[in-house]
């Protein structure tokens, strides 16, 4: 959650922004969907997700919802598209852009291995993964001589399970 | 009502998810086989990038429609995730219920909430 002194700041920046004064989050709500869209392109990216944030912060992300989705005309209404696309790219990160990414050499560092806790609250994680990212994942952290076959992710988990216990 | 307004608007705008049932291959569905909807609410314990994933999975989402779906819970508290039959919007559910917590946020130990409610 946002502090007041974090939004007052906000405000401060939206208001240097576009020359206008912004003394609460709502009156960044009385701006019309068009008033709002130009605003969100004069916001630097990094600056995006926390004044987002603020709304949801100050109870009012329903507002700002209904004023991105509802009644649009058809100018507004791509401009609305645009800016959940910009907010999407920016929201998620592009783990899965690199080919050689693998999720579980990621979110199973070996530093964790002695958290059976922890890495026990990730076995639905290991299981949703392809066989093979499960191979290399095994063969690179836990130096695995099986390759398990498609469809062996549970054999792939037992063999890990034990590999951790046994260290 | 003004919330579920909004996704049918938006979906065929967004993307080609099944979860409003407005096209699938078997053509479009019925208001009787509409009888039920997949609500998802929201926590502090799931990334946006879950989200996304899980619903692309879960309720075969394309990704700018599971994205939707994710600034609206988050934004709301809630987003109607799948529109079906009973039986149907009940396995979509038990998907979402037992996907597994979040890998990206160490605290987060279980999956995110979801009912089935009937119109």
């Amino acid at each position: 959650m946002l502090s007041d002194d974090d939004i007052s700041v906000i405000l401060h920046y939206l208001s240097t922004i576009t020359e206008q004064t912004f003394r609460s989050v709502d009156d960044l709500l009385t701006l019309s969907t068009e008033g709002f869209l130009d605003l969100t392109e004069k916001i630097h990216d990094d600056a995006l997700p926390v004044i987002i944030s603020m709304f949801k912060s100050t109870l009012l992300g329903r507002e700002l919802f209904h004023k991105l989705t509802g009644d649009l005309d058809e100018s507004t209404g791509k401009r609305a598209k645009a800016f959940l696309k910009r907010y999407m790219d920016l929201i998620l990160s592009q783990e899965d852009t690199d080919k050689n990414y693998n999720p579980l050499l990621v979110y199973l560092p070996s530093e964790s291995f002695d958290d059976l806790a922890f890495i026990q609250s990730r076995q639905s994680f290991f299981l949703r993964q392809t066989v093979d990212t499960i191979n290399e994942f095994l063969r690179t952290a836990c130096a695995c001589p099986v390759t398990f076959a498609p469809g062996k992710q549970e054999d792939a988990w037992k063999w890990f399970w034990n590999y951790l216990l046994k260290k | 009502m003004v919330l579920e307004l909004s996704i049918e608007k938006m979906i065929p705008v967004l993307g080609n998810g099944t979860r409003t049932g407005e096209s699938t291959e078997s053509g479009t569905l019925t208001e009787t086989q509409r009888t039920s909807k997949v609500v998802l609410f929201d926590d502090e314990d799931h990334t946006y990038d879950y989200v996304v994933e899980m619903l692309t999975r879960c309720c075969e989402m394309s990704k700018d429609a599971a994205f939707y779906c994710a600034l609206e819970v988050d934004m709301t508290g809630r987003t109607i995730v799948y529109y079906g039959d009973f039986d149907s919007c009940k396995t979509v559910c038990n998907k979402i219920l037992t996907y597994g917590p979040d890998h990206r946020m160490p605290h987060s130990m279980s999956s995110m909430n979801a009912e089935v409610q009937q119109h």
